[in-house]
């Protein structure tokens, strides 16, 4: 008992002494009778006060009254409280900034954004045409979004062309182009092996939809599919003289 | 830090044996430690600050009991009645073994009974108990072992 005392007993018993201390405590009930003695007195005050305890449970309404004070109080009034509007107006603003960010990055989006929003400049497509007969499928690329569209007749239904898909000679099509940035290009079509260019020098504004031939022949509505059968590519060409965008069918 | 309902479940009938040591009367012990609670409840933009709920609520308790007693004349609580009929007649349903456990602490001294019944509040150490009672914390642990062995050899005597 010289080593340890009541106060270390007392710490002992609550868990708040180092581990070098609590074992050497543990060693010393081992062998030390006086101190187990001590320690047993401890624990027996512990069980009459923990005894003691149960006379004292919360009574139920009160229990009630905590109940609604832990319920969350919905008042409209705080949404104009200056410090809750700080508090959601930097997340809009983040939320607004990053939709900008990813909208300038996402040629989806932005297409989506002009499929819906009458704004958007439609220069060049076909006035005569129905747009609800027009398909909603794109072919997307980080220049430019892409339709090639089969007409039977003009009060049908566009059909959209597929990459390699076949196509009839005689079938009428058109190509509509939105541009995700301001280009100077080339059109120009690839038959076997023999290259032709449909119009050089051509302006394609950022976000202004054209429709080809329209745009370079005000006179045509349609393109008509036309022989020699087999492979064919239609492609554009930047100003460098590089394919930025080719598409593929096959003539029967 | 956040506090949750059951949390103050857990807590109340230690702050409440805390109370009635220090009032010696159920009525007036519950009356204190719910406006206790309630208090703590509603100073929400506090419990950010509070570091130990058991610490917290003993202190506005303790605070609130000594805040009474120095309202004399009103004499609404107290810590020195001999009453001890009071202990029976709220305790109506307790038997002799409860009773007993009564008017042993109720010798206890008040500075050993105080730190007695605190360190019995789960989540309080004995360094916080001597924040709280602004004594050395081995006085604490002194005291605290002599209440035990004075309780033991008070029942069992």
């Amino acid at each position: 008992m010289s080593k340890i005392d009541n106060n270390d007993l007392i710490l002992f018993q609550r868990g708040e002494l180092g581990e070098e201390r609590k074992k050497l405590i543990e060693n010393e009930l081992r062998s030390d009778l006086k101190l187990q003695q001590e320690l047993e007195v401890l624990i027996r005050a512990d069980t009459a006060m923990e005894n003691h305890f149960t006379n004292f449970q919360m009574p139920k309404d009160f229990q009630k009254e905590v109940k609604k004070k832990f319920k969350k109080e919905f008042n409209f009034s705080s949404f104009l409280n200056p410090k809750f509007i700080l508090s959601y107006s930097s997340g809009i603003a983040t939320a607004c900034f990053m939709f900008v960010f990813i909208y300038t990055l996402d040629p989806f989006l932005q297409l989506q954004g002009q499929r819906n929003n009458d704004i958007v400049v439609r220069g060049g497509i076909n006035k005569n045409l129905n747009k609800t007969t027009l398909p909603q499928e794109w072919i997307v690329n980080e220049n430019l979004n892409f339709q090639m569209i089969k007409f039977k007749s003009l009060n049908e239904q566009g059909l959209f062309v597929k990459n390699n898909e076949s196509l009839l000679e005689g079938d009428k099509v058109l190509l509509r182009l939105i541009p995700l940035k301001d280009l100077k290009v080339s059109f120009g079509i690839k038959n076997r092996e023999n290259s032709s260019t449909i119009k050089n020098n051509f302006f394609l504004e950022k976000g202004k939809e054209i429709s080809l031939p329209k745009a370079i022949s005000p006179t045509e509505n349609f393109f008509e599919v036309k022989g020699p059968s087999g492979k064919e590519t239609f492609f554009i060409k930047d100003k460098n003289n590089q394919i930025i965008f080719d598409f593929t069918y096959f003539i029967n | 830090m956040s506090i949750r309902e059951q949390d103050i479940i857990d807590i109340y009938p230690r702050i409440m044996a805390f109370a009635f040591s220090k009032t010696r009367d159920k009525q007036k012990a519950e009356d204190l430690v719910q406006t206790t609670i309630l208090k703590a409840l509603e100073n929400k933009e506090q419990w950010s600050n509070v570091k130990n709920l058991s610490a917290w609520l003993i202190t506005i308790c303790r605070n609130k009991f000594l805040d009474s007693v120095k309202k004399s004349t009103e004499q609404q609580f107290t810590d020195t009645t001999d009453d001890t009929n009071l202990v029976s007649d709220n305790l109506s349903d307790d038997g002799e073994v409860k009773k007993i456990f009564e008017d042993c602490s109720q010798q206890l001294e008040a500075n050993k009974k105080d730190v007695l019944f605190m360190s019995y509040i789960k989540g309080i150490t004995t360094k916080e108990i001597s924040d709280i009672i602004q004594k050395p914390q081995n006085t604490v642990l002194t005291w605290l072992a002599n209440a035990k062995k004075q309780m033991i050899e008070c029942i069992e005597g």
